[in-house]
């Protein structure tokens, strides 16, 4: 089959692409074959050009007739050894709730990308709005932790494609990627690297060793919470039922509901360190602090930038992958600091607000919230004068 | 985890007992159906069908709905691999699993409320795509895991929880839907002909195509205790009486179904409240998703 | 014939299913406090052995088991 392989990978360089097709691309790359969704702006442009590429390479893309039938046979695909995703606006994320906390209990690994747009209800269609964070990380019945990523440029949607690829078979917990409706439709040149370089970093759907363990556990004896891959249907690898109701490692139910909800919340938890990305930006002697996530750091380069022109001290945290938050990492930041601004395309300000939990009282905590508008450097550059006093 | 009461075993045993998932795992068998409950007629036939024909469990994975028939996970045989779906989504997680395995061919088991009701939409469009698998509706006229509440398939006249003084909706019929929808092979049979059940069952088996097989099965618990032996035919001038056990019930079903040759002789107003079993339709030509998609990725595949 | 007086439910389906019309509801009561179903009396050579009760049990209790392969001799009374 070498010449799906071909097909599989763009050819290296630099190439013009859009974000919606930078994202497919590097999910064809990462091994995607399966796709379900349904045409909803401003994400429409993933779903066209994977019902071009993906028969190419031997994958199957269809168009459901609603969300919820495009979720659930995803669902489907997935536990049938294939890498599955589906790409959805904030409207859809509504409708796919009781399903993604189904996929939580059954540990069914897959990836989900939200282009966001402003609302609540219908909003301004092709308007870019941070407001559905919140309720990525309680979307759904239930208690369980999920991953969200959050990419700035169409570079980084390329590259943190394959890395939420990789964490959905690692974690087996859904795995959101956050865009937004200017995000999606932005041209930028992407640096496609070669194909041995992204097959190196690709984790494959392959059976393990062991065929008794199928769900997460907590190893009595070290105290880790291990995470086995992931059961596939029609092999052998495969528990008596799948069964959404509170479960040991078999599959069977349990009668200690607690330690199930446990398990799936502290498999994440517990390995923060390793799946926790942040970047920092001139923060080794900064009294003032930026944090931030998606589109409002560009901006917030640029004003640190002028700000330390003028001889103010302030520096950039930026949180890459935006759920599970860092607390420990955060805490240790701002631990000094004088004050720390949040700038963020939303107007509750829902990450401003776990900033707040682990900043100390003193310290103020800033929001600058702005909807369906970007950040100009001068906002921030302001906000930061005003504190700098 | 409580199956149901575990009485003390008498020898011999059914001979199928063992390989239902229960018997295999505790030894003994229990149900958690009540007494007079048809489901426990469908799983002993599934079972005897699947055993007889040595079908092999990685081809044909089971997705059940949320309902009363929930339940038959556990007397299915325990070799195959059965997933719970959400309510009405079945349809929708069976079409993942056979895109991305197109050597599968998933069995549904689905109630009238499940794939009537919440699910009807995905039932019409898995029927358009006339995808290869088979769609079990069991309808039982009620939503019974929920004690009682009537559904789109409740007869005229009926008395349930939500409906306490005469259900008064006109009836939504599967098989209609079905063929209207366009799945290839559509019949529909009750639990007093079990002899039926299993030849339209073989012959989906070997379909190539949505089948529909609808199976009508008494509820004594919250139908029959209900609703009077009269219910669906006043002018027969049968003693109202309540059912209260499966036999009453199983002797209501047979006076309440006309097979479809007789039917055709019958009026609008004479099949009111009845169920017509027979086979409805059977079109072997007509072309299946999967095979259709395999000819676009070969097209995709050669070129450029 | 063979009847697992323990698991029956009392639902009446195998006296109503039967062709030859043998069965009917007895007085006896088993521990699931439900009244079971025993052969009329003197008709015990009209079971024809067509299996319509066994396919009507919903509790897999009824059946019919060939008397010659059995290596136990269990008293005819069972049914």
């Amino acid at each position: 089959m070498s010449r799906v392989e071909e097909k599989r990978f763009l050819k290296p360089g630099r190439h013009l692409l859009m974000g919606n097709v930078a994202m497919s691309e590097a999910a064809i790359a990462a091994g995607l074959r399966f796709f379900g969704g349904y045409p909803i702006t401003p994400s429409t442009e993933v779903i066209e050009h994977l019902a071009y590429r993906l028969p190419q390479v031997g994958g199957v893309c269809m168009q459901m007739e609603d969300e919820l039938a495009s979720i659930n046979a995803v669902i489907g695909a997935s536990l049938v050894g294939v890498k599955a995703m589906t790409a959805t606006s904030g409207p859809g994320l509504s409708l796919m709730a009781e399903t993604i906390s189904m996929a939580a209990n059954l540990e069914v690994p897959f990836v989900f990308c939200d282009v966001q747009r402003n609302g609540p209800g219908t909003g301004f269609v092709t308007e870019p709005h941070h407001n559905d964070v919140g309720f990525m990380r309680f979307c759904g019945n239930g208690e369980f932790q999920v991953i969200t990523i959050a990419p700035i440029n169409c570079q980084e949607l390329f590259d943190l494609t394959i890395t939420a690829f990789n964490y959905a078979e690692l974690y087996r917990a859904p795995t959101f990627i956050m865009s937004d409706a200017y995000l999606g439709h932005l041209h930028e040149i992407v640096e496609i690297p070669s194909k041995e370089e992204i097959l190196e970093r690709v984790i494959e759907r392959e059976l393990p060793d062991d065929f008794v363990k199928k769900f997460s556990y907590k190893d009595e004896t070290t105290g880790e919470y291990v995470i086995p891959k992931p059961p596939v249907m029609g092999t052998d690898y495969c528990p008596g039922m799948f069964l959404h109701q509170p479960h040991n490692y078999e599959g069977l139910p349990t009668p200690k509901p607690m330690q199930f909800i446990e398990t799936l919340i502290e498999k994440i938890n517990s390995r923060k360190d390793e799946i926790c990305m942040t970047e920092e930006y001139k923060l080794d002697d900064a009294e003032i602090i930026v944090i931030g996530y998606g589109l409002p750091v560009r901006a917030s380069y640029r004003a640190v930038d002028m700000a330390r022109e003028e001889g103010i001290k302030v520096g950039v945290f930026r949180l890459i992958t935006v759920w599970p938050f860092p607390d420990e990492r955060v805490k240790k930041i701002v631990k000094n600091a004088r004050a720390v601004i949040v700038p963020e395309l939303n107007y509750t300000g829902m990450i401003a607000e776990q900033v707040e939990r682990v900043t100390p009282l003193e310290t103020p905590v800033i929001k600058i919230p702005k909807v369906c508008e970007f950040h100009h450097p001068n906002d921030i550059l302001k906000k930061i004068k005003e504190v700098a006093k | 985890m409580s199956i149901g009461r575990m009485l003390p075993n008498e020898k011999p045993e059914h001979p199928y007992v063992l390989a239902s998932y229960a018997g295999s795992l505790f030894g003994n068998f229990a149900t958690r159906f009540c007494s007079g409950c048809g489901y426990g007629i469908i799983g002993q036939l599934y079972t005897r069908v699947f055993e007889d024909l040595k079908l092999d469990p990685k081809l044909y994975p089971t997705i059940i709905g949320i309902g009363c028939y929930s339940q038959i996970l556990l007397i299915v045989p325990a070799k195959s691999q059965k997933i719970l779906a959400l309510h009405g989504r079945a349809p929708a997680v069976a079409t993942g699993m056979k895109m991305a395995n197109p050597k599968m061919k998933p069995i549904i088991f689905s109630g009238d409320g499940d794939c009537l009701g919440i699910g009807g939409n995905h039932f019409i469009h898995l029927c358009r795509r006339n995808l290869d698998c088979i769609v079990l509706l069991f309808n039982n006229s009620i939503y019974a895991m929920t004690g009682g509440q009537g559904a789109p398939t409740t007869l005229y006249g009926a008395k349930s929880t939500t409906t306490p003084y005469k259900m008064f909706e006109n009836r939504s019929d599967g098989v209609k839907l079905a063929i209207a929808a366009g799945a290839t092979y559509v019949a529909r049979t009750t639990v007093a002909h079990p002899r039926t059940f299993i030849k339209y069952f073989k012959k989906a088996l070997k379909h190539k195509g949505t089948s529909v097989i609808e199976i009508v099965t008494p509820c004594v618990t919250y139908f029959g205790r209900k609703n009077l032996d009269s219910l669906g035919a006043e002018y027969l001038g049968v003693k109202g009486e309540k059912m209260d056990t499966g036999g009453k019930m199983i002797d209501w079903i047979k006076r309440n179904t006309v097979r479809i040759n007789q039917a055709k002789f019958m009026s609008e107003e004479e099949l009111f409240n009845k169920y017509v079993i027979g086979e409805f339709k059977y079109d072997p030509s007509k072309p299946e998703y999967s095979e259709e998609y395999a000819k676009i990725q070969k097209i995709a595949m050669e070129g450029k | 014939m063979f009847l697992n007086k323990n698991r029956c439910g009392g639902c009446e389906m195998c006296v109503n299913v039967c062709p030859t019309g043998i069965l009917e509801i007895g007085d006896e009561l088993n521990m699931r406090v439900a009244y079971i179903p025993r052969v009329k009396a003197g008709k015990e050579k009209y079971c024809t052995g067509c299996r319509r009760c066994e396919f009507a049990c919903p509790e897999w209790c009824i059946y019919i088991i060939d008397e010659s392969k059995l290596e136990e001799n269990i008293e005819k009374a069972k049914t």
